[in-house]
Order: structure tokens, then sequence, then C-alpha cells
């Protein structure tokens, strides 16, 4: 990881919509270093002969079958909703 | 005192018994737990939402009324704390976050569905590290759980407040959840039993997901018979949950035998007894790998040099899971919320999530977002699940000659509060034998090996996959040695 | 506008329409026009704690269309996490696939054979995915753009959408067009997808000049806008290049009242979506038992039903070629055939007068085909093969009985096609005429008078054009057989 890391923190800020506050900037950028270097211990080792494993396995696969269940009624969809208009979900602008 | 004592000493499956031959001591029972609620919950804090007591008798009657009835619920009566990971109906579900801290569930995870229909009672829900996300509850962002043996020290995490509830017998059983460690470290720290059960033998619908290829709910219980018993009810497919199993047999009761039902050979990994590890926590492991030799059982030494690789590899694979697991928390549809107009997504976002987020839930996304990103994924989270593959492979092997694998289930006693957080990794390391569980997705139950200076220590058995039944085996014949069940702690000592 | 190196590539998100639930949950499929919010389960909200589980018919659909676009089939099922945060998205990621390490698309390498200028081309199609159809944006005050804030509906989340995307083999906006044709004739006829449903296809187009940087046009609804949005590109990217001004590389929205296309908000940084393989849903073997299955079901695709046309109704390549590019179009061909035969003479009909208007007039072919029916086209091409029309005043009648939704015969008569002096056509409205006044009929049976009044009202509805002594032969014939003389 060659950027700088104020630089760094930015942008993973931005992908993941986690602000920072300058207060909070200075344990954290201590704290990341710390992990990040525990996380490089994994380096030395040369796995490119080796598969991932991603889940652990299962025999058979589980789907559903195309029928139609019950759907949540309006208003417990909209119980835990703060800003409703009309029945839709009031959100942000998108622009 | 004494009197409502004596229905809040029994076990879980004793009580079941009692009250399907007479169904009136519920009430008795229901009171006295609330009894000693009132006198010990503002020592040790276990719940973040507690049923008033009105509420949950009138539930206590329902029973009554079906048991009078003819209903033989395999739970019928029991009071049982739930970690507040987990969704409940139309009762509070937090996290112990910021960010949930109002939202009202409109449907019960599976898990609870189950619970329900056996006629347990959901008495409340407890504290945890927020999002699951620590291994002491001090991450919660509400307040603190105590350590009922030692109120200075922490509980364990992140199901604190389900072991120290059960523990503190403010409730029967308990639910918890495991993802890295989270039930088995509490349960050593609080003298109690708890297993991370196969990945998939428990369904994760209404769980709300932190590592979702690691984590399982599980019981937490006083004794092995307990556990076995709320496994068995919570355990089966679940056509809503894609990661379940297809198990037939799912009665664990069966296991609960004073002998050996197989002549197990039992494995001590090498790496896992040396540097790092405690003297007391030495000492009580071997004290209880003796019990297992007195038994006839075998006992041999292997070594897994990959293990210590599996921490590091095990936080890259959580927080990454961890990072795309909680990008829904945005404040549009539930939660903490900020006003949103006339301003765009990303802002309100980035407000929402940097307020109702902890400290550490914010480090664990911004860190799983890392390992995921353009660049970066290969270097991280790919070679992490290879070492997840070799871990697994390694296991597969050694169990094809070995039946159990046995550790501490932590390297040290239960911290003080804290001495944990002085430093990021010294919180992690608590894990350091609790991960390869979750990576390899295999059983793993805790049991109490020993009290040391008044503050318990956990023995940890692992097993091949689904052989939990033979994990309760040994837990409940070591426990029958030890006499380590139903232990009570200082701070309750008084009231039951 | 010479050919400047037009280098043009699809994706097209269609939604499986046929299937009754949605993709991850068992939602109904059916949420349009239901009030907001009221087709919505934890699952497709993304309440914490809910889980997807796939819909089996989804994955054969897949495997249909898969089929039917000659790909190959990846033998294992992964579904992998999309990273964005966006008010329609409610778990700020898209279950999806993904074309890299720890993933594939369902299938990938196909084609598709379109018409082009001088004969046919193969068109690579890169790869097809599944995956989950986000909610519905509302602005309520103003635009895109204006609006102080949105609502969000998410009835339509998590619907099951296939992504097709094709390689930049396409040259001309007209080719992009034929392409979006014959795809969705081919979803038509697996019996998979109703385009005319709103929504129900979309398509991004991709396009670059004389080997410059790619522009994205985002979220057409039709063919006709694809070619339109594309033609109006290239014009725009042309002039750019003239001046020497830089095409920069960006997202472009269609607006399809003004018929423009104009940037989108530019992004400061690069979208990374985190792509990783979803945790939630393990992946799922696709044996060759279950492709055998679906192969086994595949109904007759377009390339095959054209050349059915070809040999059995010995009809061009040309007319095949539109007959079947619209599924409900060929159907209908079919149905004409069958009441009146005449295969050549019904095709260029329907082509050239039929599809003609039915284009012209905006009328969706599915509505039309019930105005103009095969009853009523066969009724022209008796007519027209009786010489009692000719094909001048067919093509007149066609564009009238779909404006005024009336029947070929009213038009006929209304507008004094025809010389009623033809005996069947006449004894047809003899019929009519009798069938309206039986009172009168039954008198006539015995008072020679009425047959005059029976007589008056025949010219009546032909304004006087029948044959008077006529009419009345034959409605003494009608009387002398319903009397039994």
């Amino acid at each position: 990881m060659s950027e700088d890391l104020k630089v760094w923190l930015e942008r993973i800020s931005r992908l993941s919509l986690i602000r920072i506050s300058s207060e909070e900037e200075g344990t954290i950028l201590n704290d990341m270093r710390k992990i990040i270097e525990f996380f490089n211990t994994i380096n030395s080792l040369d796995l490119s002969n080796v598969e991932p494993l991603f889940m652990v396995l299962k025999d058979e696969p589980v789907v559903r079958n195309d029928e139609v269940g019950e759907a949540l009624s309006v208003d417990e969809v909209l119980k835990n909703v703060k800003e409703v208009e009309g029945g839709f979900i009031k959100g942000p602008r998108t622009a | 005192m004494i009197t409502l004592g004596r229905l809040i000493r029994k076990g879980a499956t004793e009580l079941v018994e009692l009250f399907r031959s007479d169904p009136r001591l519920i009430e008795e029972y229901v009171v006295g737990t609330y009894e000693v609620i009132d006198r010990v919950e503002d020592l040790v804090r276990s719940y973040i939402t507690l049923r008033p007591l009105n509420e949950v008798l009138a539930d206590g009657v329902k029973v009554r009324e079906m048991l009078t009835n003819g209903f033989k619920g395999r739970l019928a009566g029991l009071l049982i704390a739930v970690k507040d990971v987990i969704i409940t109906k139309n009762l509070r579900t937090t996290c112990a976050s910021k960010i949930l801290y109002d939202f009202i569930p409109p449907y019960n995870a599976t898990v609870i569905e189950r619970i329900i229909g056996e006629g347990g009672i959901v008495l409340g829900k407890t504290n945890m590290d927020e999002f699951a996300m620590g291994s002491t509850t001090e991450n919660s962002a509400f307040f603190k759980t105590r350590n009922p043996w030692d109120l200075d020290r922490v509980p364990g995490g992140s199901s604190g407040g389900s072991a120290v509830a059960v523990a503190a017998y403010e409730a029967s059983i308990a639910l918890g959840s495991d993802t890295g460690g989270s039930i088995r470290v509490p349960a050593a720290y609080t003298g109690v039993v708890g297993i991370k059960p196969t990945y998939g033998l428990v369904s994760r619908y209404g769980l709300i997901s932190y590592g979702t290829s690691l984590e399982q709910i599980g019981p937490m219980t006083r004794n092995v018979s307990d556990l076995a018993l709320l496994l068995s009810v919570i355990a089966g497919y679940d056509p809503r949950d894609s990661t379940t199993l297809r198990v037939k047999d799912l009665d664990y009761m069966k296991f609960l035998k004073p002998t050996p039902m197989k002549k197990y050979k039992i494995a001590v990994i090498k790496e896992c007894v040396g540097e790092g590890v405690d003297n007391t926590v030495l000492t009580a492991f071997s004290r209880s790998l003796r019990r297992f030799e007195e038994e006839g059982l075998e006992v041999l030494e292997v070594s897994i040099p990959i293990i210590k690789y599996a921490l590091p590899a095990y936080y890259i694979i959580a927080m990454a899971e961890a990072s795309s697991n909680l990008a829904r928390y945005d404040g549009v549809r539930y939660g903490y919320h900020v006003s949103v107009e006339g301003r765009t997504w990303d802002e309100v976002y980035a407000e929402v999530r940097s307020e109702g987020f902890g400290l550490e839930v914010k480090k664990r996304i911004l860190l799983g977002t890392f390992v995921l990103s353009a660049g970066y994924y290969d270097q991280y989270y790919l070679k992490a699940s290879k070492i997840r593959k070799l871990l697994y492979d390694e296991f597969m092997k050694l169990f094809e000659y070995v039946d159990v694998v046995v550790t501490p289930t932590t390297p040290t006693l239960p911290p003080r509060f804290g001495e944990a957080l002085t430093d990021p990794l010294k919180l992690y390391l608590l894990d350091t034998y609790t991960v390869v569980a979750n990576l390899t997705g295999l059983p793993a139950i805790s049991i109490p090996s020993d009290i040391v200076n008044g503050v318990p220590v956990g023995l940890q058995l692992i097993g091949p996959r689904l052989s939990e039944g033979y994990l309760i085996n040994l837990a409940y014949i070591h426990e029958l040695k030890s006499g380590l069940k139903d232990l009570v702690p200082t701070v309750v000592s008084g009231y039951v | 506008m010479s050919n400047l190196d037009v280098k043009i590539g699809l994706e097209v998100h269609t939604q499986i329409t046929s299937l009754k639930t949605k993709l991850f949950c068992s939602c109904s499929s059916d949420y349009r026009g239901k009030p907001p919010n009221t087709n919505v389960c934890p699952v497709c909200l993304g309440l914490p704690g809910a889980l997807p589980v796939v819909n089996v018919e989804a994955i054969k659909a897949a495997l249909m269309v898969a089929l039917a676009l000659k790909c190959r089939i990846s033998d294992v099922l992964i579904f992998t996490r999309k990273h964005y945060f966006y008010p329609d998205l409610p778990k700020n990621y898209q279950i999806s696939q993904y074309d890299g390490p720890g993933s594939m698309p369902i299938a990938r390498d196909g084609y598709i054979v379109i018409s082009v200028e001088g004969g046919l081309k193969k068109v690579r199609i890169r790869r097809i995915n599944i995956e989950e159809d986000p909610g519905k944006i509302v602005y309520p005050t103003g635009s895109i753009l204006t609006s102080k804030y949105t609502l969000i509906d998410y009835n339509r989340s998590g619907i099951a959408l296939l992504e097709i995307v094709s390689e930049p083999d396409l040259r001309s906006p007209k080719e992009a067009r034929a392409f979006i044709d014959k795809l969705r004739s081919i979803l038509e006829h697996l019996g998979l997808v109703n385009p005319e449903l709103e929504g129900a296809l979309r398509v991004d187009a991709n396009i670059s000049l004389a080997g410059g940087s790619r522009v994205e046009i985002k979220n057409i609804g039709s063919a006709k806008d694809v070619e339109r949005a594309l033609t109006y590109e290239i014009i725009r990217q042309s002039k750019a290049l003239e001046t020497g001004e830089k095409v920069r590389r960006e997202t472009r929205h269609w607006d399809t009242v003004r018929k423009v296309t104009v940037p989108l908000r530019v992004k400061e940084f690069e979208e990374d979506y985190r792509y990783f393989p979803d945790p939630d849903l393990p992946p799922i073997k696709i044996s060759l038992k279950l492709i055998e299955e679906v192969s086994q079901k595949l109904p007759e695709l377009p390339d095959q039903r054209i050349e059915r046309f070809m040999k059995t109704y010995g009809l061009s390549d040309y007319l095949a070629t539109v007959l079947v590019s619209e599924k409900v179009l060929a159907d209908y061909f079919e149905e004409c055939v069958r009441y009146c035969g005449n295969p050549e003479m019904v095709g260029n009909i329907i082509v050239n007068d039929f599809k003609r208007w039915v284009d012209e007039m905006d009328i969706e072919v599915s509505k039309a085909v019930k105005i103009l029916t095969p009853n009523q086209l066969c009724q022209l091409v008796y007519m027209l093969k009786n010489n009692i029309i000719n094909i001048k005043i067919l093509k007149e009648i066609i564009p009238k009985v779909l404006k005024y939704n009336k029947d070929v015969s009213t038009i006929v008569y209304e507008e004094n096609y025809i010389d009623i002096s033809n005996e069947e056509v006449l004894m047809r409205i003899v019929d009519e005429v009798i069938k309206e006044n039986p009172k009168a009929f039954r008198d006539a049976l015995v008072n020679p008078k009425a047959i005059n009044y029976l007589v008056g009202q025949v010219m009546r509805k032909t304004r006087g054009r029948a044959n008077p002594e006529l009419t009345n032969k034959l409605i003494i014939k009608k009387l002398k057989e319903l009397s039994g003389v």
C-alpha cells in the first residue's frame, strides 16, 4: 500500500460512506496501520496453487418453487420508516 | 427468596417436566426470575430490552392453558434470553447499535418461531458488542455488561449479555450467535456452556448478518443437558435459508450418556498450548485432559502449523462480509434517520452511518471495504479464502484418525475492563482458538474447565461436521466428573 | 453520415415476466399498478436478517435463453454481490453475477443472427447474467435533476432480470435496432417475456466513433428509441470530432421527449463495485440433466420459424423475417392462413399494409389483431381474390378499420367500395336484413307487399347501390327456402 494513508482513508470512506471525524482520524489511522500489518502476515505464504474456499460446502442446493407467498402489509413495511409520503418512502436526492 | 430460588436453580430439562405435571408452577417461576433480575440486573446489566413482568406472565398463563390441554412443547414455560442480534417480531431489536435503536421488526427469526412453537417464552433481548463485533461486549453502544463472577471483568463477547443472563439466573436458557467465538468466549468467561453448531445446522433467517459464511446461532445454558434440549429445538433445515443442511436426526438428548459412546481419540493442537497462554489456563486445561484420560480415552498431540494464519484470515473475511452486510443501514427504511430533503444520497447516508455506527464497527467496515476493493481483492480476500481452504483440508485430514480436538477456549482469564482495548490486536487475539471452527464450519463447544481465583476458565471441543452428538457426550462426561454445572457466581449467590 | 468506424455494444435488461414470483422471494411478480410498498417482504425490502432463496424457474428461464442464444453454459451457478449505494437498492448491493475470479455468468459466448442489408450477420453475445431489479424512484417536485427529494416504491425490488450483453459488433443504429428486435422476438417465442409490459425491456447502449472514447447511454425503453438515440449520438460525436473537440468518456441519458441525449452527473471517482461471491447463496450445480430437460422443452425459435415459413408457406426471406420479428404478428399470420389459406397474399397484406399502419398509428400489435381479426382479414382476401375489390381499395380499407374500429364489411358498404351486383355479397346483406327484421320476413311469407319493405331495407343498407331486381330475386329465394316450398 504505497498511497498516503490519509488519501487511502478518504477513498475507502467514500466507497463505504463512512465519515471519520477529525477527532477520530488519529486513532483510526493508527489502528488501521497496525491491523493491516497484521493482515500482511499472510503475504509470506505462497498459495498460487490453492483453490479458494468461499463457503463451506453443501451437498444439495436450496431453491424455491415459483409460488406466490405472503407479502408484508403496507403498515408493517412503513412501521419503521421515519419519512413517508402517500405510501412512498421518502428518500434523498439522486442528483 | 429461598422458596423462589428452588425453581430458579433447576435446570431447563427438569423445569419442563415439572411444568408438564404442574403448569401452575410457571407463574411462580416467572415471578422468581424477575425477582432475581430486580436484584442483580443493575449490577450486571444483561438486558437491552426486558419485557414487563405482566406481559411475560400473560404468556406464561397462555402456556399453562396449553399444557393443561395436552400440549407437549419441549420448552413449554421456559424463559429465554435472546441476543439482540436475533430478530423478534414486535420486540425491539437493536444489535446494541444506535443505528437500530428503535427498530421494531415485523417478523420473527426462524429459531424464535421454533422456540415459541415449543412453548418457550422470550423475556428479553440481551446486550452484545455492536453488530457482534467484539470479544468483550465493551463495544455495545448502550452500556457495559459485567461478569457476575467479578464485576471488574468483562463477560466476554459478543454474546456477553446472553452469557450473563444465564450465568446470573436471569433466564433459564439463552440464544447467542458465534462468528469468531462470540458464544464460546463469553461462555468460558462466565462459566456456562455454549456451542457453535456446524455451519448450516441452525437457520440464520432472522440473524442480523455480520460474517455470513462464518456465523451460527447457538444455545447458551448452565449445563449440557439444557444445551442439548435447546439445540434439538432450533436445529434443522429451513427453506428460507439457502445455507441450511438437510439433517435427518436432530435428537441430541440421546447423547447425554455418562460414558463414552465411542472410543474417542482426542487431539491437542501443539500450536494452541504454547506461548501466549496463561499458566492458569494451561493448568486447568491439563486437568480437563486428565479427566478424559481417566475415562480410558486416548489423548495425542498433533501439529497444524497453518493455524497461526487463521486469525488474520478470519478477520479479513469477517470484515469483508461485514462491510457488505452493513451497507444497507442508511436510515431510509428503518433505524437512525436524518432529514433527507434537499440533500443527495451520499451526503445523507454518510451522515447516518457516521453518527449511527460506533468506532469499532466503522473500523471494520472501512477495513472490509479495503480488502474487497479493486487491486486488493486478490491479495487479501482471495488469499484469506485460500488459507481457509488449507485449514479446512487440514482438519478434514485430522478427523480421519481423530474424533475430537481440544483447546483452551481462550488463552487468558477474562480481562478487566479496558485491558483488551489498549491495542486493536489485543482484542482480536482473544479469538485465537475459536476462529478455526468458524472458518472451517465445524461444530465447537465450550464448557467450564475450572474456576481459577474465583473466575471461570473454559475448555473447547471441536469435532467433525455434524458431530454435535459426540461433543455433547464428551461435554456431559466432563461435566459429571468435574461437577462444574449450574454454577453460582458471587453476585448471585445470595439470591439463588 | 459516413461510416466513421462506429462500434456499438448493447446491454439489454429484460424482466422474466412469465415468472409468478420475484427472483429471491415469493412476492408476486405482478407489481404494476399496485399501491406503493404493498408488494414487499423482509427479503426484497432488505430488512436485517432476511435471506435470499433463488426461484428455480428463473434458473430454467435463464438456461432457455442461453440455449436459444447458442451460449456456453456454466456448470455452476454463482451469485455475486455488486456494491453501490442508491435509494432504490434496499441492501445497497445488488445480487447479480460477475465475469471475474470466483464468479461467472450463467452463460457466455453465444450469438444472434440478424438481417442486415446484403444478408445475414452474426452478432456475438458476451454473457448472460441473472440479477435482481431495484425498486422505483419517483421525482415528486420537478425532474431527476431538480427534485428536492425522492419517493421510493419497492414493489419492483427483487424482480428477476436477465442481463444480456453483446460484443461491440454492431456497426449502425439500424443494426442495433435489428438486434433488439431479434432478441425480443426470441424472448417472446420462448414465452418468457411480454415486452409490451412497461419496463420489461430496457437497453443500455455503448457507442464509440473512430476508436474514440466510449459513451454509454442508459435506460432506453424501446428498439425504436435505441435507433434514435444512437443516431443522435453519432451526429453529436461527429460534430465534436469535426470541430476538434474531444469526446469524453461518459454516461448519458436519452431524453425521449426532447429526443436528445443529455449527460448524467459526472462521477468524481471510479466506481468500485467490490464484487465477491454472495455467501448467502451457495453455488448450484447446473447438471447436464437439467440442461437436457430445458432443451427438450424449447419451443420453436424465430430462426426455425422463419425457415419453416419459407419452406411451408413459400414466403420470401424478407416477408418471413418481418413476420417472425414479433411473435404476435407471426401467430396472427398463421391463424389467418389457417382460416383462408393464400399465405403469400396474407403475408404481403400483413407486412405491407397491416403492420405499416399499426406502426404509423402507434397501436400495439396485440390490440390491432383484435380489431382486424383473422376472420376480418380473410374477408378482405376473399374479396380481393374474387375481384370484388382491388388492391388499391384494400389499402384504403385497412387503415380505416384500424382507425375506426369497425368491421371490414361495414367500411366496405359505408364507403361504397363495391358494386353490389355480386350475388354472394348481396346474399350476405339480405341475410343481415332478414335477421334484423324478423316480423317483416314472416309477413313477407304471406304478403308480397312486405317483400318490397325488405328490398327497401337492403337498398337503405347499401345506400341505393344494390341491384333491386337481384335483391328481390334473392329475398324470394330465401323465403322459398324457409317455407320449404
